[in-house]
């Protein structure tokens, strides 16, 4: 699995890189220096060639991945990924219902994900990681939050 | 250097005021705190604290992001000793005699051993920082760009090189941080560049954005997917017996504390090398020089100076290259760095010479905060033991909230915000899949140094590549560049950033904590 994550990574790096030599190509010339696409070229170039290299050291047997992974383990694989979707939905939240109800939903949801069963934590969370985050943003910098 | 001494002399009454006494003793507690906090890096706290900084004079900027960092660096140790968990991967050979002296009742004299080698440890590379730095601005003076350029390929191929198990790996970290740099209005004649329609890119992609987003939102992620082991607790700890180390240190003698500190300066001056590795050396290098290698791992105090007192002198090591050469030296540096660009000040040769005047109070600055950590940790360890041991669950809500918010204040747009989140979550992806995220920062903030400097010196040339070679320094530094990439491309290590510290204690024969830490480096 890790050989064939790494084959995959390869790939994207590959076709990240072509697209960013692409973007290069359209860049304007500059008489007298090598100009604006010179750079970009030359970073195009040496991930290309890094992505084959990788490409080449992820050949090889696949190994054990998500199948085989236990059930506790497939929960803790899920957190980090719920932890961002959660996080994106703070920030989508903070500019529509602003600042004290989007973070304290948030504290609220990330305490609850990682300590599921004692709820009163929720709350306590939610609470004290929104108004000291207030505090310090408001009293300490003299910021408004939104 | 006399001149030096008298300014640095002169600014001391300066420091010395309540505001910013109070400033710098809050930088050090926070530090010391989020250090000794698993998981928790000297990197995160100024990363999420950067904000903070803004609205400081300079002199007050540096100062509270360098009192951070040396309570950070001295932190670990203090969960190392009491519940075997290091705070930080700099401090995992801390708790190999750390961790036994205290199961034997002694705890109070290894968190006193490991505190006052800190401080022997911050103070020698401090004294280094204050002679080396100013020789090196002064040498550097002489590089021009085909130099300049070269030195930028060194650093980035030793960061590379250091920060990951595989070269190639590190070095697609390097080129992603340059391509990101690319971003916005070419530096020369203001083309722009990979905008992709959006106007907030025009002005490329900020510091904060990388340093809140790699060093906040994706620890947030790591640190969300680990397995939190439930520490056994701490054990009570007695003020009064916090000077118990004093007969041990004076066994130990002054010698190892200060070839420790030595290895530490050295080490951390090298680009990306960090606290970690100087530890380790300098755990190993005791050992070999001991009359009784033996005993170490079972509780005896040179297993506790050696290490603290090499990871603190990376404090000094770390600042020559980024003020004197605006290289960082490693990850915590890197993000002072960009506190101060962000200031508007710009370390390397030219520092000295433009903004002297911060430079005495910053190295002052230095001791006074080395101090202020001894009486700290001396003073305050068996109440912030306890503060150490927080639940995760805890922890992280208020982590992600004040990175987001602190993305807010720093980017003043939810575009910013989220170009933040997103660098976090890519970030997660990159680290899961083995790819260091320093060099990415370091590809970022020297990618527009290398450009500029390249394309001068190709206009110079009339486009010939031969300068690099043709300039005896240039060559110099290229070939040690080669040199390095040849060295790291060949040897295999236990991997630095992997998830939990199992590869560097593997090395020490002993696994101090599994399934926790992982997070960033320092």
């Amino acid at each position: 699995m890790q050989a064939q994550r790494q084959l995959l990574v390869a790939v994207g790096f590959l076709a990240v890189a072509t697209l960013y030599l692409l973007g290069a190509r359209s860049l304007p010339a500059s008489p007298g220096e090598p100009g604006p696409g010179f750079f970009p070229t030359i970073l195009g170039l040496a991930l290309a060639a890094l992505a084959l290299v990788l490409a080449w050291e992820a050949r090889g047997a696949l190994g054990r991945a998500w199948r085989t992974g236990t059930p506790a383990e497939r929960v803790i694989e899920l957190r980090p990924v719920l932890a961002g979707v959660l996080t994106g939905a703070y920030v989508w939240l903070l500019y529509r219902v602003g600042f004290a109800v989007s973070t304290a939903l948030y504290a609220a949801s990330l305490a609850a994900l990682l300590s599921p069963r004692q709820p009163w934590r929720w709350i306590a969370v939610a609470a004290v990681t929104t108004l000291a985050i207030r505090l310090l943003f408001e009293a300490a910098l003299g910021v408004l939050l939104p | 250097m006399l001149q030096l001494v008298e300014q640095m002399l002169g600014s001391l009454p300066d420091l010395l005021e309540p505001g910013t006494l109070g400033l710098m003793s809050l930088g050090v507690l926070l530090g010391i705190l989020v250090g000794a906090i698993p998981g928790l890096t000297a990197t995160l706290a100024i990363a999420l604290l950067l904000p903070f900084t803004f609205r400081m004079p300079p002199v007050d900027a540096l100062v509270f992001l360098v009192s951070i960092y040396t309570g950070g660096l001295y932190g670990g140790a203090i969960t190392a000793i009491t519940i075997r968990i290091p705070g930080a991967p700099s401090n995992v050979m801390t708790a190999l005699d750390g961790y036994p002296m205290a199961q034997q009742g002694r705890a109070e004299a290894a968190l006193g051993l490991a505190t006052f080698s800190s401080f022997v440890g911050g103070i020698l590379g401090g004294v280094a920082l204050m002679l080396v730095a100013p020789q090196i601005a002064q040498l550097a003076l002489r590089f021009q760009s085909p130099e300049i350029c070269a030195l930028v390929i060194l650093a980035l191929v030793a960061v590379a090189g250091v920060e990951s198990s595989s070269l190639v790996k590190g070095l697609v970290s390097t080129v992603l941080g340059l391509m990101l740099a690319t971003v916005g209005l070419d530096p020369i004649v203001g083309a722009p560049r990979y905008w992709l329609g959006f106007s907030e890119l025009m002005g490329g992609i900020s510091l904060q954005t990388l340093v809140i987003g790699l060093f906040a939102i994706t620890e947030l992620l790591r640190q969300s997917g680990d397995p939190q082991q439930r520490p056994a607790g701490a054990s009570r700890l007695q003020l009064r017996r916090m000077f118990d180390f004093w007969p041990l240190f004076k066994q130990v003698g002054l010698r190892l504390p200060v070839k420790s500190a030595v290895i530490g300066t050295l080490i951390g001056a090298l680009p990306g090398a960090g606290a970690s590795m100087a530890a380790f050396l300098s755990y190993s290098e005791a050992k070999r020089s001991s009359r009784h290698p033996e005993r170490f791992g079972t509780g005896i105090a040179e297993g506790i100076v050696a290490p603290e007192a090499a990871n603190n002198a990376v404090t000094g090591g770390a600042l020559i290259p980024m003020l004197s050469l605006g290289i960082p030296g490693d990850a915590v540096t890197a993000v002072i760095l960009s506190a101060l660009l962000i200031q508007g000040i710009f370390p390397g040769p030219r520092l000295f010479e433009r903004s002297g005047d911060l430079i005495a109070p910053l190295f002052m600055a230095y001791f006074v905060a080395y101090a202020l950590m001894l009486f700290f940790g001396l003073g305050l360890v068996p109440w912030l033991a306890k503060l150490a041991v927080v639940d995760r669950a805890i922890l992280l809500p208020f982590v992600g909230a004040v990175a987001v918010i602190a993305a807010h204040v720093t980017q003043g747009n939810s575009f910013g915000v989220w170009l933040t989140v997103g660098s976090g979550a890519a970030g997660y992806v990159l680290s899961r899949l083995g790819f260091p995220l320093v060099p990415v920062l370091l590809g970022l903030i020297l990618g527009p140094i290398l450009e500029t400097n390249l394309r001068r010196s190709l206009l110079i040339s009339e486009g010939s590549p031969l300068i690099f070679v043709q300039r005896p320094i240039s060559l110099v530094l290229l070939v040690v560049a080669v040199a390095f990439a040849v060295y790291f491309a060949r040897r295999a290590k236990a991997p630095t950033d992997s998830p939990g510290w199992g590869g560097a204690t593997a090395q020490a024969g002993e696994s101090a904590a599994a399934g926790e830490g992982g997070g960033l480096s320092r």
